[in-house]
């Protein structure tokens, strides 16, 4: 395939990512399944074309999917970490400027990813040979630093210091709950047949929905969270110092996700966070902009990788599956590809996200409505009802999260706890012991 | 440092254990285990430690509603005592004797408990009235604000938001309690109202003046981000309060309270002068080199109980995760008390950096990391990265060592910088680590 077949198809797949993506609930993966797979739009896309045209759609999904977090609360698994910021630039008229700021992240990132490509065949195998066997130690690692560093927000006023300790580890336990019962959910999801067995692709939709989605619009309406008129000026609140102290600890956090496996981009960005000491809102969202850039896309881009060739995410796994790239002439063209996308996606974005601020501000309760009822039918459309009921049980155990004043990053058991489990080796006993056969 | 350094410290300290790393294979993740301990002086201290803190003055200048957990509460008209001065209520009553003259709007509210004389001061004016939607004889309202008295006669003054003359009062006469008894621990709580949002407050000790002042700040959202432009009106704005003795004034910006949680402040005579100890129960007994051998031998003695043929190397390891955590902490400002109880005060640190600077946490954890790397790399059966362990660990160190290099040629140039200003990074060193354990969402 020659260069213009390469924009062809690039932009074809920025053109999906970007049709879909800002809308509360749509996950590329889902969307390239749909099209792909279902669709029957593999038939009419060449095979030496798909790794392209899913290229141009996770990097347009990179920029366009914050317009989903920063105005209707929707996130997934990976800007989990970025409500709190990013409402509160929203209910003080700031929403474009945490796109923004988010998107400056995104760019920074694609730069970033795009040059250290070349070095990454020399670096990554080594790595992935050393430390894959190891990785069970470093996802529980995770888990029990999360645990550890919970800030406990209660309990300063009770009238003794008994009463204070215990009403501020009931914070902890709350959490605990909240991760037990989301991972719990995942097992069970995952390991039977509760979902038909024809929809295993996008098993995780309901759940992410209801966990990372369904809550928080759920709380804008109950709350009735102030959102007025949106600032559509191209200006940002921060400096230089800020942007590359949050591009670097987003690029960290975005490799480190982009590599191990399981290791999602919120988590990769909170240990980057913690790494290179990131403070302040702006800092914070510039990071996770460039973060889930290097995240979606890098993990995508390891596939071109000619002489180690890696396979990180579902993305990568669905391309794989149909074409492989295997010369060192789609790996340049992979790079070209990555810049093109990134910067039409980030215009697109822009531009999206002055629209949205338009409107977002005229009828944010009316919209918060519409998007719990989209989010409902895109469960029920892509899972049945049983989806919905399975949304629904995730909506409660992460609305639980706001009850115990807890971290709401604590629903992420809903993938930790299950992988742990069989990466252990334990599925089989943990299926007989909630009484699923085996 | 922060947490997670030392955290990924602790960890990489055990890979240099080989049977702590050959356990993994069994599936034993006996590893983590040092690594919580090169966390734990920071757990003892926020988790637990903080929570059975006594304090000799709980200074809380707005009290909650139960339940709702936001200032103001609801009390009777009786219950305004004169200790209630300045503190932030709310009255619900009926109003009559309406008196408005444009710029001052009074009238009498009466509860089933009695009657106070309101008063609503130019803004608060404004803006009670607009929250009423006008004030006619005989009708129900409920009003916000704090007693205060003309001469002898209790005034509630409408307002959103208590005097700062609560909070300088308390923190004046906890100064002076200091001196009489040796010892005074003050909490100060925020001010959390309706919706999440915060009033801000900060806390000037001046002792060259023997003054306390304290002034009242914007509403802010959790994170610090102001939410009103109007300033809080200048009669319930300042405040000061004397102290009868002599105390020093160790960070010279003044305290900031906000979102979050309050601060505790503690009060320690020396000599004939009271001194500032800033969060006293902080980097005191768990950050010591005795408590961390202590708790290993707990751990040892546990393990061997049970007959774990880890013991051993697991609690000297997880003793060194411990250590590698005073050792760290002490390359900053704050330092700890090295040696409890032995020893009772906190030592000085390094000042190499602040806890939170980003050189200093990313060299040290890129340091942890690549000693994590380099040791795994032998624990597998056929070492991707062909290098003798000597050579490889030089490999892996050599960034940070320059980088702990260019942190100390900053050192040496900064050498001669004022007391005050040192104190100042070792109080904002320790704000930095509360504010670190706010953490994520």
């Amino acid at each position: 395939m020659g260069p213009l077949g390469v924009v062809l198809w690039t932009m074809f797949g920025v053109a999906v990512g970007l049709g879909f993506s800002w809308m509360p609930g749509f996950h590329v993966y889902n969307v390239i399944a749909l099209l792909a797979v279902t669709g029957g739009a593999i038939t009419f896309i060449p095979q030496e074309a798909f790794p392209f045209f899913v290229l141009g759609a996770l990097v347009s999904f990179a920029y366009s999917s914050v317009i989903s977090t920063v105005y209707f609360s929707v996130a997934d698994d990976t800007m989990i970490f970025m409500l709190f910021p990013t409402q509160r630039y929203l209910v003080t008229g700031r929403g474009h400027e945490a796109v923004l700021m988010t998107l400056l992240g995104a760019l920074a990132g694609s730069v970033i990813l795009a040059a250290s490509m070349p070095v990454m065949p020399l670096i990554l195998p080594f790595l992935r040979d050393i430390l894959n066997q190891f990785i069970t130690v470093f996802l529980s690692a995770l888990v029990v630093f999360m645990f550890m560093s919970e800030w406990l927000k209660m309990g300063e006023r009770e009238e003794n210091r008994l009463k204070r300790f215990l009403k501020a580890w009931s914070q902890i336990l709350g959490g605990l709950f909240v991760f037990l019962a989301s991972g719990l959910l995942g097992f069970v999801v995952l390991n039977t047949d509760l979902l038909p067995t024809t929809v295993a692709y996008v098993r995780l939709t309901p759940l992410f929905l209801g966990f990372f989605g369904l809550p928080w619009v759920l709380v804008n309406l109950l709350s009735g969270l102030p959102v007025g008129e949106q600032d559509t000026s191209d200006e940002v609140g921060t400096d230089w110092r800020g942007l590359l102290s949050g591009v670097f600890g987003g690029a960290l956090g975005g490799y480190m996700a982009a590599f191990f496996p399981l290791i999602t981009g919120g988590m990769g960005a909170l240990v980057a966070g913690h790494i290179t000491s990131q403070r302040g809102d702006d800092t914070f969202m510039v990071s996770q902009g460039a973060n889930r850039f290097i995240y979606y896309v890098g993990a995508f881009l390891f596939l071109f990788l000619p002489a180690a060739s890696l396979t990180r995410g579902s993305a990568a796994w669905l391309v794989s599956s149909i074409y492989q790239p295997k010369t060192y002439q789609e790996y340049v063209y992979s790079i070209g590809a990555l810049l093109l996308a990134s910067g039409v996606s980030f215009i697109g974005t822009l531009a999206l996200s002055k629209l949205v601020a338009r409107i977002v501000g005229r009828w944010f309760k009316q919209i918060s409505l519409a998007v719990a009822a989209l989010l409902v039918a895109i469960a029920w459309a892509l899972t049945g009802p049983m989806g919905v009921a399975v949304m629904l049980v995730a909506a409660l155990i992460g609305t639980t999260s706001v009850f115990f004043n807890t971290r709401r990053s604590y629903c992420l058991g809903v993938l930790i706890l299950p992988v742990l489990i069989s990466m252990t080796g334990y599925t089989g006993v943990a299926m007989k012991l909630l009484g699923l056969g085996v | 440092m922060r947490g997670l350094t030392h955290y990924l410290s602790g960890l990489s300290l055990a890979t240099f254990f080989k049977p702590l790393v050959a356990a993994v294979a069994q599936g034993n993740l006996a590893i983590l285990v040092p690594a919580v301990y090169a966390y734990l002086p920071d757990f003892l201290d926020f988790k637990v430690w903080k929570f059975f803190e006594k304090w000799d003055f709980h200074v809380d200048p707005a009290p909650q509603e139960p339940g709702l957990n936001r200032a103001p509460m609801t009390v009777k008209v009786s219950s305004l005592t004169p200790e209630e001065r300045y503190r932030f209520y709310r009255l619900e009553g009926r109003a009559s004797r309406i008196e408005d003259s444009g710029d001052k709007l009074s009238f009498t509210l009466t509860d089933d408990t009695g009657s106070i004389r309101v008063e609503a001061l130019g803004r608060d004016r404004r803006d009670l009235l607009s929250a009423l939607g006008g004030l006619e004889e005989g009708d129900a309202v409920a009003v916000s604000g704090y007693l205060d008295y003309r001469g002898e006669e209790p005034v509630f003054v409408a307002a959103d938001a208590p005097h700062p003359m609560y909070v300088a009062e308390r923190v004046a006469e906890a100064i002076d309690y200091a001196y009489e008894h040796g010892e005074a621990r003050v909490k100060v709580e925020n001010i959390r109202m309706i919706g999440d949002t915060y009033r801000r407050f900060l806390i000037d000790l001046d002792g060259e003046n023997r003054t306390v002042r304290v002034v009242m700040g914007p509403i802010i959202a959790l994170g610090g981000m102001p939410l009103e432009e109007e300033p809080v009106p200048e009669h319930r704005r300042y405040a000061e309060a004397r102290t009868r003795h002599r105390f020093v004034k160790k960070y010279p910006k003044p305290t900031v309270i906000g979102g979050f949680s309050g601060t505790s402040i503690g009060f320690r005579r020396e000599g004939d002068v009271v001194e500032e100890v800033f969060l006293p129960w902080h980097r005191e007994w768990s950050h010591s080199f005795t408590v961390g051998a202590f708790l290993a031998a707990l751990l040892y003695l546990a393990l061997a109980a049970l007959g774990s043929s880890l013991a051993a190397p697991l609690a000297l390891a997880s003793m060194l995760g411990y250590w590698a955590h005073v050792v760290e902490d002490q390359l900053g400002y704050m330092g700890s008390n090295l040696l409890w109880p032995f020893t009772k005060k906190r030592t000085p640190g390094l000042r190499l950096g602040e806890s939170g600077s980003p050189l200093l946490n990313f060299s040290t954890a890129l340091l942890m990391s690549g000693f994590i790397v380099a040791n795994l790399n032998y624990a597998v059966p056929r070492p991707p990265i062909a290098l003798p362990y000597g050579e490889l660990l030089a490999l892996v160190s050599a960034p940070s060592a320059a980088m702990y290099a260019y942190a100390v040629a900053k050192w040496l140039r900064q050498r001669g910088e004022a007391p005050e200003e040192a104190e100042e990074k070792a109080v904002e060193e320790v704000l930095e680590e509360e504010e670190e354990e706010i953490g994520g969402a």
